[in-house]
């Protein structure tokens, strides 16, 4: 039997808005078939069907209201419209519709009746909070097996970089071992990671980079969350930690200068 | 094979045929080329299709129910019944006629009779024997006896109804009606009797053959008076 699950207020006030918004709908559909129904009802009454109209009744009723609720939530009451209020006004990060469509399976008790209230994100600053979401959700999405529904910047990196590395597969030798213009992959990788887009002229500019990220990511932030939310921030700050020493390992030099 | 030219960048484009589920692109410069309009419109019906049948869902109930609201405020329905043959012979039925007195014959319902119903009828010998039933259980609410050529105004309760009625010369009670020749008559739609804000919704009927008259009704055997 399906359960329906409530995580947050605005999920219960959906449902809620669901159940009215549906009635509302399939009352405007009665109304509008009812030119039609009403001389079937008549014709059937008289002629002594009228347990057809009976059944006709209990399908439309099925039909036409499971179909409303479908119909307010493909239109004016999509079912993402929970985890976009949550989200806005509760973790106060700014996301829009189709973001809060794919973050929905952290909120809406779709995974076995599991919620990420995530409280430990309002103590993050805002331009990091959307980035901190995001890479939670591709974790989760990871547990589950599932494709990453949001593609990080470093996902970006990787991906150019395997789509180079298989054009230049085809290339003859000699053009194989052509200086490549930019970083090495592992490089932006590593910089991606720490949210610098290139290699700066000073190393200070990667130590300060580093900070603050590992300032606003540390697992101290989400003390109380629940543990595979700490797993996650203790991932993310060893990701930042590495990639931050694979950096000054390669930039040394920079660094002394 | 059809030939397309980009408005972009002037590249003759050779495409297969137009789709609803396909845009079709340069293959120069990549951006859309033209298509014809039932394309892009069946294009833009399919992509907002439920907020569409939504709009009409929504649109389609207020037009029937402004409608109704008219109609229901209107106070001037008419409907005339097919006139009587010049020819026809009263047979004897081989039962007394009964007197009757014109107005409200039974009351079948104890709720307050509130809403007004008039009923008009046409200058004639006829006589007409109304019964207002409800419209979905078919359970009588009150009857009504009127001469022809004469008004006759009533309180109803709030309620959907459905109004039949009998005509004939002669009165035979209520079991035999006006004889054998008596004709029934149904009203083909349903009328309500509600509150609406301050004021109640009430019906006047005309039984008088008008042009353009907005109530049709039908003929019904016996059995379903």
């Amino acid at each position: 039997m399906a359960t329906i699950r409530f995580t947050h207020g605005y999920d219960l006030l959906h449902k809620i808005g669901d159940i009215a918004g549906g009635l509302t709908v399939f009352a405007a559909a009665t109304s509008v078939i009812s030119p039609i129904a009403d001389p079937i009802e008549r014709a059937l009454k008289h002629s002594g069907f009228e347990w057809i109209w009976v059944i006709i009744l209990i399908a439309y009723f099925l039909i036409g209201y499971v179909g409303s609720i479908i119909l307010i939530n493909k239109t004016i009451w999509p079912s993402w419209l929970p985890t976009f209020l949550y989200v806005r006004t509760t973790l106060r990060t700014p996301i829009t519709g189709t973001e809060a469509e794919k973050l929905s399976y952290l909120f809406d008790g779709s995974l076995g009746g599991k919620w990420y209230p995530l409280n430990a994100i309002k103590k993050i600053e805002t331009e990091y909070r959307k980035e901190a979401l995001f890479r939670f959700a591709n974790k989760v999405a990871d547990d589950y097996r599932w494709i990453h529904p949001f593609e990080m910047p470093e996902d970006r990196a990787h991906k150019e970089f395997q789509r180079q590395r298989a054009a230049n597969a085809g290339q003859n030798q000699q053009e194989r071992q052509a200086p490549s213009p930019g970083p090495s992959p592992e490089v932006e990788y590593s910089l991606k990671i720490l949210g610098l887009d290139a290699v700066p002229s000073n190393f200070d500019v990667i130590k300060q980079a580093y900070r603050r990220k590992i300032r606003e990511f540390h697992p101290d932030k989400f003390v109380g969350e629940k543990p595979d939310v700490l797993k996650y921030a203790e991932e993310t700050a060893k990701r930042i930690n590495s990639a931050y020493a694979y950096l000054e390992q390669r930039f040394a030099g920079m660094a002394q200068a | 094979m059809k030939v397309s030219q980009c408005v972009n960048c002037g590249a003759m484009n050779r495409i297969a045929g137009y789709s609803i589920s396909k845009q079709v692109f340069c293959g120069r410069c990549h951006e859309p080329l033209l298509e014809p309009s039932p394309i892009k419109w069946a294009r833009f019906a399919k992509k907002y299709i439920y907020w569409i049948v939504l709009v009409a869902i929504i649109g389609g109930a207020l037009v029937i129910d402004q409608v109704q609201t008219t109609k229901g405020s209107g106070y001037s329905q008419s409907y005339s019944p097919p006139a009587p043959s010049r020819f026809t012979v009263e047979a004897n039925p081989g039962y007394p006629p009964v007197g009757i007195m014109q107005g409200v014959q039974n009351v079948f319902t104890k709720a307050a009779q509130i809403a007004p119903l008039s009923i008009r009828t046409p200058t004639g010998e006829e006589s007409y024997f109304v019964k207002v039933v409800d419209a979905y259980s078919q359970n009588p609410i009150i009857t009504l006896f009127m001469h022809g050529g004469q008004t006759l105004e009533v309180n109803v309760p709030l309620g959907t109804y459905r109004i039949k009625y009998a005509t004939g010369k002669t009165w035979y009670g209520e079991q035999h009606m006006f004889g054998p020749n008596t004709r029934y008559n149904e009203a083909d739609k349903t009328f309500t009797f509600a509150v609406n804000g301050d004021q109640i919704s009430g019906y006047t009927i005309q039984l008088i053959k008008q042009v353009n008259g907005n109530l049709h009704t039908k003929s019904i055997p016996a059995s379903q008076f």
